[in-house]
């Protein structure tokens, strides 16, 4: 073996303390990056693959004539058409009364597009009008059975059908009515897979969809030429697959993996770095004479600076290696566990060489990056100015010199401040140590804070209803003073809600229309400045994703189309609501504008510590009411859908604090290794252990908190990003970051910095004292 | 003389600018044959390592000439400056800048490596001519201090220069262990190698051929010696 790579390995194992703490940021940056990256194509292709299996639609076309729109589709290249109809009827599910949802499949065959999958039982009968298939999500929720008995509500009353089979759809891998709808009480959802001739007549309508397949390999160009055939054909609405709200729910969740697998993964190799480059500078100065020695031998420069590059790149490597390894452990791991929380049916997981490729290589770059500059200042030694003095002496700048006149101070403690300043990248490094520690945890907090206020306002603020619940016509009259004289309900409104395509200039969207009445108390409109408006008597007032979606500004006029016509509204306002972007109006306006399903909706207000499971019954087992949906009832899907991201905020938060501990442990190690003569002097006069170490605990905390304030803001700024992405139609979550969270992350970002002080002290103890003022060569 | 040897004419090196300017070398002129043992003697701060550093090319001259084994070297660039070095100089210091993790071999193996010149496979020989070959697998610090500056010998005579320069050899050692060392030189100067010690120790002078004595920037004297003595005599 080469003498050179003698000296690498024994250098490198001298250290080992350090060079374990680069080499484990590094590996966390690696192994994030592979686990993330890797989870993220292995659940995309999952879903693809998903997707592929079940025929799922790549157009889903609403209003006009479905055939006519389907004609029109194949005609512009679509592969495959269907027609089909879907709405949604009061169901009775196990003593449970929700507004479920209809669709219309064939019975002499399986659906061209938008297939099923039997997971349990089997395919509906040829000709059968009283079977359905039962939605897993709701078969799980409500412990349906082959053989059960499901009612549904329709044109003629109550409709018994028998449950043929559990299936699995690729429309609702995530169980969300609509866009507007994506969290909400797991008991008030159920989609149930009925015959065609059967969904039509308890609709009272024909087909109401046209669904498409494009052609393998299809390009956004014809698939683009394909929609424009079917908006012209009459369709209002045609809805891309990447745009369906089960598709867009959960992708909105993946967007967190590809943030997190650029942004992260930087944050760490970016502090690998520094600490890497920060190590190698001491080794490189503490090695001057020794530098000096041999390029005055002839050594040639280069082959000093590959001699010092190849040690950054050992570290660097031998980093990426473990993190690729670990990474393609946790690939797997993340993508299984995250599979089976959402319920994947078909869970791809594959190799991703070039993840493998790229993390090696982010390693190996950052390993030489961090050991570019040191290695370039050895290989620039002047021989006979490195032996002349270890390091040359340093002229005292203004920091010291200001320091030096705050004599009332103790001379260690201006000893400590002047330090600070004595090795500004060591300084420099502690405290970018401090701000990437704060970006990473302020990131995750921020946006778990965000998403917690959101929700609060969401669910207690806007939503302020604890259950909205549907009767049919027959008892609507007398249906609220029935709700008001029950125990425990201190206000009943009646409300109405359906379902509606909103038009402008040429571009749709399909929502929600929700109707209250003028001065309502159970809705407060949230308007985008922050203050809570009312609702107008004519008009309606939109989510503001409608801004975007429609191009369309305040007093702008849109048309709302539904199965029962089209009607015009003037927007009165735009409002600010974190889930799903919503219409409202009144009540009046809105039952000009859906159409009757011979059934109408209540909005109820609960006296506060009511037992709500016994509301529910008592309220579902009540003459004439047809569905009953806590609103108040949506912990567990969000729990479901937040629930690895709270183990990912966890892990961040302790990778938080393990990078500031290496980078700041790395930058104290080589505080202490650099100052051995002084500290060692100071020993020998007297000076006890607790004091020298409280002069580089000092010295370090000032470094640390330096960085305290840039470490703030950039990590505010951060956080405001990462939920700028999560920014939709779906989700709008404006960044909350109390007052407490800056605290608390500075303080720990100080805290880790005072626990990296211990192996400090613990060096400082072991210098040899004796030996250290005997000798001058190392 | 021949071209292996040294030749500095109005020698001038001045550190720093305005009035914190240090003459360290006013116009020194010099010769040194090729095969020479000379000692430049001088007190600290006349100067005598600035003229060792700029023979060996590790600094520039401010003004004036140098030549060293046939080759103009002064206004060379670094790069020429570190391939100089590498074909004709071997340097010595008082304090051996062994590096700690390297056996006393490998320090002498990282040499050759980093120069590009050498040839690893007569180390060994060398670590047994500077009486080393029982103890060339231990550490720097497994050595004591004669022994580690015959390691720094040993590497200075890998890349088997034409001259060799030593600043200060001894000024870290005792006596005994400083006579051994000159003996390494005395003995390098009898196989014909050119042989620059520095020091301040008149004592040194006894074992060269000629004793050149350097003050304030300036040579003082340059004394032929007509009987130098053997390493193992001297006396201090």
């Amino acid at each position: 073996m080469r003498a050179t790579t003698h000296k690498t390995i024994r250098d490198l194992a001298r250290q080992r303390g350090q060079v374990i703490a680069v080499g484990i940021t590094i590996m966390l940056g690696v192994m994030l990056y592979v686990a993330s990256a890797g989870a993220f194509q292995n659940l995309s292709g999952s879903y693809r693959h998903t997707y592929d299996l079940m025929k799922f639609a790549d157009l889903t076309a609403t209003g006009g004539d479905p055939a006519a729109v389907a004609d029109a589709a194949l005609a512009a290249g679509a592969a495959t058409t269907a027609t089909r109809v879907q709405f949604d009827p009061p169901m009775l599910i196990d003593g449970t009364k929700l507004v479920g949802r209809a669709i219309g499949v064939p019975t002499d065959a399986r659906p061209a597009v938008d297939d099923v999958r039997v997971i349990d039982g089997s395919y509906l009968d040829p000709g059968t009008t009283s079977q359905a298939l039962v939605e897993y999500h709701a078969a799980e929720t409500f412990g349906i059975q082959v053989g059960d008995t499901v009612r549904v509500f329709g044109a003629g009353g109550w409709h018994d059908v028998t449950v043929q089979g559990i299936v699995r759809s690729a429309e609702y891998l995530w169980p969300a009515r609509n866009r507007q709808d994506v969290i909400s009480d797991s008991h008030a959802f159920a989609v149930l897979f009925v015959p065609e001739a059967a969904a039509e007549a308890w609709a009272g309508t024909g087909p109401d969809q046209a669904l498409v397949l494009m052609p393998a390999g299809y390009t956004t160009a014809e698939r683009d030429s394909v929609a424009a055939a079917m908006h012209n054909a009459g369709a209002t609405d045609v809805t891309p697959w990447q745009e369906q709200a089960s598709h867009a729910t959960l992708n909105e969740d993946l967007k967190g993996f590809n943030e997190m697998a650029i942004a992260f993964p930087m944050l760490f190799l970016t502090a690998a770095g520094v600490a890497a480059y920060v190590l190698l500078s001491r080794r490189i100065l503490q090695e001057r004479p020794i530098i000096g020695t041999l390029m005055a031998a002839g050594a040639k420069p280069r082959r000093v600076m590959r001699h010092y590059l190849g040690q950054g790149l050992v570290v660097g490597g031998i980093g990426a290696v473990v993190g690729v390894v670990l990474g393609v452990v946790a690939t797997g791991a993340v993508t299984s566990s995250y599979a089976s929380a959402i319920g994947v049916p078909d869970v791809v997981v594959s190799a991703h060489p070039w993840l493998i490729v790229n993390g090696l290589a982010f390693g190996v770059v950052v390993g030489l990056l961090g050991a570019l500059a040191p290695s370039l200042r050895a290989s620039k030694t002047a021989p006979a100015e490195a032996m002349r003095s270890a390091a040359p002496a340093v002229e005292p700048g203004p920091w010291s010199r200001a320091v030096a006149r705050w004599t009332r101070l103790p001379a260690t403690v201006r000893m400590a401040l002047r330090d600070v300043g004595r090795s500004r990248r060591r300084t420099l490094a502690t405290a970018l140590g401090s701000v990437l520690s704060l970006v990473l945890v302020l990131a995750t907090v921020g946006m778990m804070t965000s998403m917690i206020e959101a929700l609060h306002l969401h669910f207690d603020k806007i939503n302020k209803e604890d259950a909205v619940v549907t009767v049919d016509a027959s008892v609507a009259s007398g249906a609220q003073a029935t709700f008001a004289g029950l125990p425990g309900v201190s206000i009943v409104e009646p409300s109405s809600v359906g379902e509606v395509t909103a038009l402008a200039g040429g571009h749709s969207y399909v929502t929600s229309l929700r109707g209250f009445e003028p001065g309502t108390t159970m809705h407060g409109f949230h308007a985008t400045d922050g203050s809570f408006i009312a609702l107008p008597d004519s008009g309606v007032l939109a989510g503001v994703g409608l801004k975007d979606t429609l191009h369309v500004n305040v007093g702008d006029t849109i048309t709302l189309s539904t199965t029962r016509g089209q009607q015009q509204a003037v927007i009165r306002g735009f409002l600010s609501e974190p889930l799903g972007t919503t219409i409202y109006s009144s009540n009046a306006f809105a039952a000009t504008v859906l159409p009757d399903m011979g059934v109408s909706t209540f909005v109820l207000g609960f006296d506060s510590g009511v037992n709500r499971d016994q509301m529910r019954n008592t309220i579902t087992n009540l003459p004439g009411v047809v569905a009953y949906n806590d609103t108040k009832a949506f912990a567990e899907s969000l729990n479901k859908y937040l629930g690895l991201f709270w183990v990912f905020g966890i892990v961040m938060i302790a990778l938080g604090a393990v990078l500031a501990l290496a980078i700041i442990y790395v930058t104290m190690a080589v505080n202490v290794v650099e100052r051995t003569n002084e500290l060692a002097t100071l020993r020998a006069a007297g000076v006890p252990l607790r004091k020298v170490a409280g002069t580089i605990a000092t010295e370090s905390l000032v470094a640390t908190a330096i960085g305290l304030p840039f470490g703030l803001l950039l990590g505010v700024v951060a956080a405001k990003q990462f939920l700028a992405t999560f920014s939709s139609d779906i989700f709008q979550f404006p960044l909350v970051m109390p007052w407490w969270v800056l605290v608390g992350a500075a303080v720990g970002v100080l805290v880790a910095a005072g626990v990296s002080q211990v192996p400090a002290s613990r060096a400082i103890r072991k210098v040899d004292v004796a030996k250290v003022v005997r000798e001058r060569s190392i | 003389m021949t071209d292996k040897g040294v030749v500095l004419t109005g020698l001038t090196k001045v550190f720093g600018t305005g009035d914190a300017a240090v003459h360290a070398l006013k116009g020194v002129d010099l010769d040194i044959a090729s095969g020479e043992l000379v000692v430049i003697l001088g007190p600290s701060g006349s100067g005598k390592t600035t003229l060792c550093n700029i023979i060996g090319g590790i600094e520039s001259a401010t003004d004036g000439s140098v030549v060293v084994a046939g080759e103009e070297i002064s206004g060379k660039d670094p790069g020429d400056l570190s391939t100089f070095r590498r074909d004709h100089i071997g340097f010595v210091f008082q304090f051996f800048n062994l590096i700690p993790t390297l056996t006393a071999q490998e320090n002498v193996d990282v040499i050759v490596e980093l120069a590009d010149k050498g040839d690893k496979q007569k180390v060994p020989a060398l670590m047994g001519a500077v009486g080393l070959a029982d103890r060339s697998g231990n550490f720097p610090a497994q050595l004591s201090g004669g022994q580690q500056q015959r390691v720094a010998l040993a590497r200075a005579l890998a890349t088997d220069p034409d001259i060799l320069l030593a600043d200060e050899p001894t000024g870290a050692l005792d006596l005994a262990t400083g006579r051994q060392i000159l003996g390494l030189l005395q003995d390098l100067h009898r196989q014909g190698k050119t042989v620059i010690i520095v020091t301040h120790n008149a004592s040194v002078g006894q074992i060269a051929d000629r004793v050149v004595t350097v003050v304030d920037g300036q040579i003082r004297s340059d004394k032929r010696n007509s009987k130098p003595v053997d390493a193992a005599k001297v006396e201090w």
